[in-house]
């Protein structure tokens, strides 16, 4: 078969990128959006450690970077989640484009 | 050797994009979930063929089991969609997102295929001198020289994450935690 290169995690990165902003633009559940901005995540996790496997495995500084992309994106998630419980709370729905039914009282 | 290399490349790049394609386009948010679960820990095993041990077991702990409960939990709090399932949205925004993301795939892969000779093996031979180190790596994993890193170069980076953990933790619990009338 082929030899495995950094172009083709490159190539494999730019898909899962493309992939999570299609996510992000397309859908209509806000859930979605979320993992959909965890794949981009992910697909810049893998060009970095790909660069640090491929041309920098002495300083490891992809490693690290991707190790703090990881903390950042987990946290923004539980963050983005629970603004997710306390939208559903107020609206009963959880419709990216807002059409929900208003309450009479707001619980 | 080159081709357990490749054939292994090939099923982990196929399983990632197919269910994070799945993931955006399933019509249950529960499949949704579960594809992204599936592409999370397929990101995971090509870390491992990275030779990025400490990272591959940081993703499959975090992504593979922390974020996918936390992500069953929005569900179950959630509860069922609204009557009429939410899926995508209006014709018009679908079909510009499909056009812009195209456009922005394309100019990624002109970007990046000039770049790289695909002939190119990695630079390891300019790093003469670590080459122990190269090889220390191969034998004994990456965790060692990554905490080394950390706590030596990166000390600021990383005390100032664990204060955004911390404050994420108090800003979930006060976000998400049970309304005050309810004391």
């Amino acid at each position: 078969m082929f030899d495995v290169t950094l172009i083709h995690y490159l190539f494999l990165s730019a898909v899962l990128f493309c992939v999570g902003l299609l996510g992000v633009i397309v859908s209509r559940h806000l859930l979605r959006v979320l993992i959909s901005v965890e794949f981009m995540l992910n697909a810049v996790n893998i060009n970095f450690v790909a660069f640090s496997n491929y041309n920098d495995l002495i300083r490891l500084d992809g490693h690290i970077m991707a190790i703090f992309v990881m903390a950042i994106g987990v946290c923004e998630l539980a963050i983005g989640l629970a603004i997710l419980i306390l939208v559903f709370r107020k609206t009963h729905s959880v419709d990216a484009d807002g059409e929900y039914i208003e309450e009479e009282k707001w619980s | 050797m080159e081709f357990l290399n490749s054939a292994v490349f090939l099923i982990f790049a196929a399983m990632i994009i197919f269910s994070s394609v799945f993931a955006v386009f399933a019509h249950k948010i529960e499949y949704s979930v579960l594809s992204a679960v599936v592409c999370f820990l397929s990101v995971g095993a090509l870390f491992l063929t990275l030779s990025a041990d400490f990272i591959g077991a940081s993703q499959i702990m975090i992504y593979g089991v922390g974020v996918s409960i936390l992500l069953a939990f929005a569900i179950m709090f959630t509860g069922k969609d609204s009557p009429k399932s939410l899926y995508l949205t209006n014709p018009l925004r679908v079909f510009l997102g499909f056009v812009l993301v195209l456009t922005f795939l394309s100019v990624l892969i002109f970007f990046i295929s000039p770049v790289l000779d695909p002939k190119s093996d990695g630079a390891f031979s300019s790093y003469g001198s670590f080459a122990a180190q190269i090889e220390s790596i191969r034998q004994i994993g990456t965790a060692k020289f990554i905490g080394r890193r950390i706590f030596c170069d990166y000390v600021l980076p990383f005390e100032l994450l664990s204060l955004l953990l911390l404050a994420g933790i108090v800003g979930v619990g006060y976000l998400a935690g049970g309304s005050k009338k309810d004391v």
